[in-house]
């Protein structure tokens, strides 16, 4: 327990002028980041336009896209087909990856800070094995919770519906006991088990053309993003993340400990279901467009920090920024690769081993103790 | 100021941590909780701002029941210091400190807020640390920090659970000076959890000795710290001197002769540094 | 010379020639002659590579003897005792499978998923089948009597597989596998499988106890023919084998024989399941190709997936896209099926102009040719070609269905973008 202080020279008084221009320059910092993080994001979105396994330049990308905002018309069969993958396929995966990766991200925030614990993220309470299970009831079989609906829109409305399950399940425990985050913790992982195991006694039994689907689904992919899937996910993961960022300090608060939260003003038990009811609603719409995509929600959180510190006021905007910064990258790649394209978690996974990894290595300050 | 206890009583299943506590504490002062470990001097203190709520009795903090106060509103009241920091995801200096506004700020911590967590930072000499993570403190610093915080809340009480134990001496006297001069020049109580006797002794304006989940004994430290007591309570002989108006604890070096093995059932050895031999 | 002599010599000349003609022509045209049907009787032994083992063969092993040349291309299945050369020993053991005595016998089969000469004990004289493709193959030979046990999976077609299913037990809830204590309960020392190494995998604890696994190849044309032949003279059924063999044949010849009037060819694209398109080396790919269309796959994997927004798939604009699913000889919900397979592809050129087509798959390879002939051009095939020539096969070879089964109102062959709308 050394003393930091090596000599008398470091113990000056400071003027509070200095403090408050430094202050004034973290927080200047802070917002850089995050603004240089939604530009690339933009720029991102740009590249992407003019990626994919149809052969279309990269010119002829945009100007497909300023013609049809034109209102100009293709005259030919593959002007019309050019047409349809760039406005139809390209710009709506585009947008969904943007909004997707910015959810996930904030998920993510939030559920480190709720939970105080590095290793959290949206899935954390169980969400990922109770959509898989969801989705694999409609897609093996055909069991669909809302009846007289279509294969796809009954394995949307389960996935979305199991993914509630967790956070129903905590609040009602919290209604009749105190629950810690290591408990929460606990609880997401006996769903976890149990619904991944009923899962895998119905792909035991499917037939191989539905396990392969139902496993496809399971990986997370953006494969599904369309015009019509757009307002839906846009409507509801802005105004998640509008609420949750609205509760950044109480959130910094949270992660400080229960007893500092209760005697600073924060009712610890309800902020944290509230904020964790938000994650669950906004991940399980995500995830029942898009599957389970991973990681993001794990590692964006990570590498904010890393750069900008664990101010949560600063961190939630700037991990969005971030993460759907990441997600339109990884979906670039998750276009081109292999013979037919990826789907876009097998490309998060592949990126987010390492990079978690190199941060472990390279960090200068602890970000968690 | 005023927090009247009336026949408190605190336990988690069936055994009683507290039991039968009745204070009452008035006016602005420097309070000191003395005791042997666990015999529920943090509980004790959770039960005053709604951390913990008790099992039985009441607590009455400016005439009004500590279960009615909204934790809003208990927060400008009541400042707390924890005995160690909690913090998972650690931020500057400031900003933790800043937390301490919560209770006080609406929506964004403004330029006044600032101003008073730099006098707060003065006040205990860290200015230059302000903008250091908080990660990267010592533990003495550390706890300087968590005091900022619960400073920050200009609260008119304010618990502290052992806030010097990883400070150095001198810096341990530095601390509870302040805060004794803080009670007897900002009107604030202070009540804090101290583990050494000596200081307390040397600064407490009142003592609270406890023993067994109750309170053994209650008033200036002439009045609490005598040779009778400190044997009851911490099973250890000394001798009290007293120097520059203050009472001095000396312990003295001694084994009771039934005890040759440290029975840890014997409430007498619970006492640390004492020196329970085995054989 | 004088005038007349001369005549007489050329009479006698052109008399010879034209009888030497006729007798080249005629020789060994013992069956079907208009099919090149070499090779599709894979037992060794079957030296004259036909379709058939009978004394054409022990008289074609005399001579390679005889000549002490053996022509390996001609007469691949020769040595009848795989010992590496013709003797003696050959010609007497095709002398008495002639006879249809009991002995082991070596043909063309899979060992572990890959072509290889295999044994078994011959006659067949009851088996356990496991696969939908094999059973439906023994049902088309007129075998299904001799089905003791049987893995169909979990929902069989019990319409077509009524018989077997009555008349056998089910060997094990997967199509892939046989139980080994209900196969010991049966009396059977065969089981007759698929060709892929996904099906019985435990193969060598049947042969350990003594049992044959007979696996053949199914989902082509040719390979389908060539198992049902060889199938057919494994269980003694030469004659009802060879019938459906003739059938096939015959259907394929009227077909090729009809495309000869396109002049220019569509194009297709498969799809097998619920998103797999088959690439060069499919039998989907192959029955497209046969059915008169140019299948613009160009990958040379069996199939390739096609997920949900990906945009390779329209860099083959293909006319046509015939969706193969098993959908059984019952009751379909036509509505349902067609919105959950249509529905990935409905950006599809094909799909936009109508020529989207579901295929009820489960049918014997032929048949789906036939169908997919219709579909292709229907001017030239006309409207129930598929359905006719399918209504010939139920009421020739399915004991179980003939003259109770009426195709056209009965079984759901195609589901178009007009039948739902």
């Amino acid at each position: 327990m050394a003393d930091r202080v090596k000599d008398r020279s470091d113990m000056r008084l400071v003027e509070y002028s200095e403090i408050r221009f430094k202050y004034g320059l973290q927080v200047h910092k802070k917002v850089l980041f995050t603004v240089l993080c939604l530009a690339l994001a933009v720029v991102g979105v740009g590249v992407t336009l003019s990626v994919g396994k149809f052969d279309i330049g990269f010119l002829e990308s945009y100007i497909i896209i300023w013609n049809h905002l034109m209102g100009v018309e293709p005259t030919t069969l593959m002007g019309e087909t050019k047409d349809f993958i760039v406005w139809d396929l390209r710009l709506p995966r585009a947008i969904m990856a943007l909004f997707v990766g910015a959810a996930l991200a904030v998920g993510g925030v939030v559920m480190q800070g709720v939970m105080r614990n590095p290793l959290a993220d949206p899935y954390t309470l169980g969400v990922s094995s109770a959509a898989s299970l969801g989705a694999t009831l409609c897609i093996v079989l055909g069991f669909s919770l809302v009846p007289g609906l279509t294969k796809s829109a009954g394995t949307m409305v389960n996935a979305f519906i199991f993914s509630m399950i967790p956070i129903v399940a905590i609040t009602l425990i919290t209604r009749f006991k105190k629950t810690t985050p290591t408990m929460m913790i606990l609880s997401g992982i006996a769903i976890m088990y149990v619904f991944s195991a009923t899962t895998q006694l119905i792909m035991l039994y499917a037939d191989p053309d539905n396990l392969a689907d139902a496993y496809s689904w399971s990986v997370g992919t953006l494969g599904k993003s369309s015009w019509e899937n757009l307002p839906v996910v846009i409507a509801v993961t802005v105004v998640g993340m509008a609420l949750v960022s609205m509760m950044g300090k109480q959130l910094n608060i949270l992660s400080a400990g229960d007893k500092i939260s209760t005697t600073l003003g924060v009712d610890t038990g309800r902020c944290r279901v509230l904020l964790m009811l938000l994650v669950s609603i906004t991940t399980a719409t995500v995830v029942s467009f898009t599957g389970t995509i991973g990681f993001v929600g794990l590692v964006a959180p990570h590498v904010v920090r890393f750069f900008i510190g664990s101010d949560n006021r600063y961190v939630i905007p700037a991990s969005a920024c971030l993460g759907a910064l990441l997600l339109v990258l990884a979906d670039c790649v998750a276009k081109e690769a292999g013979a037919t394209g990826l789907p876009v978690g097998v490309i998060t996974a592949l990126i987010g081993g390492p990079l978690f990894i190199a941060l472990l290595i390279r960090q200068r300050r602890k970000v968690w103790n | 100021m005023r927090i009247e206890i009336k026949d408190l009583g605190f336990g988690y299943s069936d055994i009683p941590v507290l039991k039968n506590i009745n204070l009452d504490l008035n006016n602005p002062q420097f309070i000191s909780i003395l005791g042997p470990n666990g015999v529920g001097k943090s509980t004790l203190i959770h039960c005053l701002n709604k951390i913990l709520s008790p099992s039985s009795g009441t607590v009455l903090v400016d005439g009004k029941e500590v279960s009615e106060y909204t934790l809003k509103d208990m927060a400008k009241k009541i400042g707390y210091v924890p005995y160690t920091s909690g913090d998972s995801f650690p931020l500057s200096v400031i900003d933790t400190v800043l937390m301490g506004r919560h209770p006080h700020s609406n929506r964004r911590s403004n330029e006044a807020d600032l101003e008073k967590v730099y006098e707060i930072l003065r006040k205990l000499k860290m200015t230059h640390l302000a903008l250091r993570s908080f990660d990267e403190l010592s533990a003495g610093q550390h706890q300087k920090v968590m005091l900022a915080r619960g400073l920050a809340q200009e609260p008119e009480i304010l618990l502290l659970d052992e806030p010097t134990s990883n400070l150095d001496i001198r810096h341990q006297m530095d601390v509870t000076r302040m805060l004794r001069n803080l009670s007897h020049t900002q009107g604030i109580m202070v009540i804090m959890i101290s583990h050494d006797i000596n200081i307390a002794a040397r600064y407490s304006d009142s003592i609270i000795l406890m023993k067994d989940g109750t309170v053994f004994d209650v008033g200036t430290p002439e009045e609490v710290l005598t040779e009778g007591n400190i044997m009851e309570v911490y099973g250890v002989e000394s001798r009290i001197i007293t120097e520059d108006g203050h009472p001095h604890i000396i312990l003295k070096d001694n084994i009771p002769d039934e005890e040759t093995l440290w029975d840890p059932s014997e409430s007498s050895c619970t006492m640390p540094n004492t020196g329970c031999l085995k054989g | 010379m004088n005038r007349n002599q001369i005549i007489a010599i050329a009479a006698v000349i052109i008399l010879a020639v034209a009888g030497a003609a006729v007798v080249l022509v005629t020789s060994g045209d013992d069956g079907p002659s208009d099919m090149d049907t070499t090779g599709r009787l894979m037992v060794y032994g079957n030296a004259t590579n036909d379709d058939y083992l009978d004394n054409e063969d022990v008289k074609c092993l005399e001579d390679i003897i005889s000549s002490g040349t053996w022509d390996k291309e001609a007469s691949p299945l020769a040595d009848a005792d795989q010992d590496g050369s013709i003797t003696e020993a050959d010609v007497d053991m095709v002398k008495r499978l002639v006879n249809g005595e009991s002995m082991t016998v070596y043909y063309n089969g899979y060992s572990g998923g890959d072509p290889a000469i295999c044994k078994v004990k011959y006659p067949i004289v009851n088996c356990v089948v496991a696969g939908t493709n094999p059973a439906m193959i023994l049902k088309s030979i007129g075998c299904q009597d001799l089905v003791v046990g049987y893995a169909l999976g979990t929902s069989p077609d019990t319409v077509y597989f009524s018989d077997i299913i009555a008349n056998g037990e089910a060997v094990s809830d997967s199509i892939l596998k046989v139980d080994e204590e209900i196969f010991s309960e049966l009396g059977t020392r065969t089981i007759i499988t698929q060709d892929s190494a996904s099906y019985i995998k435990n193969e060598s604890t049947f042969v350990l106890s003594g049992a044959d696994v007979v696996r053949i190849a199914a989902s082509n044309t040719q390979d389908s023919l060539s198992s049902a032949i060889t199938l057919g003279f494994l269980m003694q059924r030469e004659e009802s084998a060879q019938a459906y063999a003739k059938y096939c044949d015959d259907l394929l010849a009227d077909i090729e024989k009809k495309l000869e009037e396109v002049d220019e060819k569509v194009t297709s694209l498969s799809v097998t399941m619920s998103n797999s398109v088959g690439g060069t080396t499919s039998d989907y790919y192959d029955a497209t190709t046969r059915a008169g269309s140019i299948n613009i796959a160009d990958w040379n994997t069996t199939t390739q997936k096609y997920e949900e927004g990906a945009e390779w798939i329209h860099q083959y604009p293909a006319q046509f896209i015939i969706h193969a699913r098993t959908l059984g000889y019952g009751e379909i919900d036509i509505q349902k099926t067609w919105t959950s397979n249509g529905e990935l592809f409905s950006d599809t050129h094909a799909y936009k102009n109508g020529n989207y087509y579901i295929l009820n798959g489960n049918i014997p390879v032929h048949l789906r040719v036939a169908y997919m002939a219709e579909i292709f051009y229907p001017d030239i095939f006309g409207e129930g070609y598929g359905d006719k020539a399918h209504q010939e096969y139920v009421d020739e070879f399915l004991d179980n269905l003939s003259g109770k089964y009426d195709v056209s109102e009965q079984f759901v062959g195609v589901i178009s973008a007009s039948d739902v709308s």
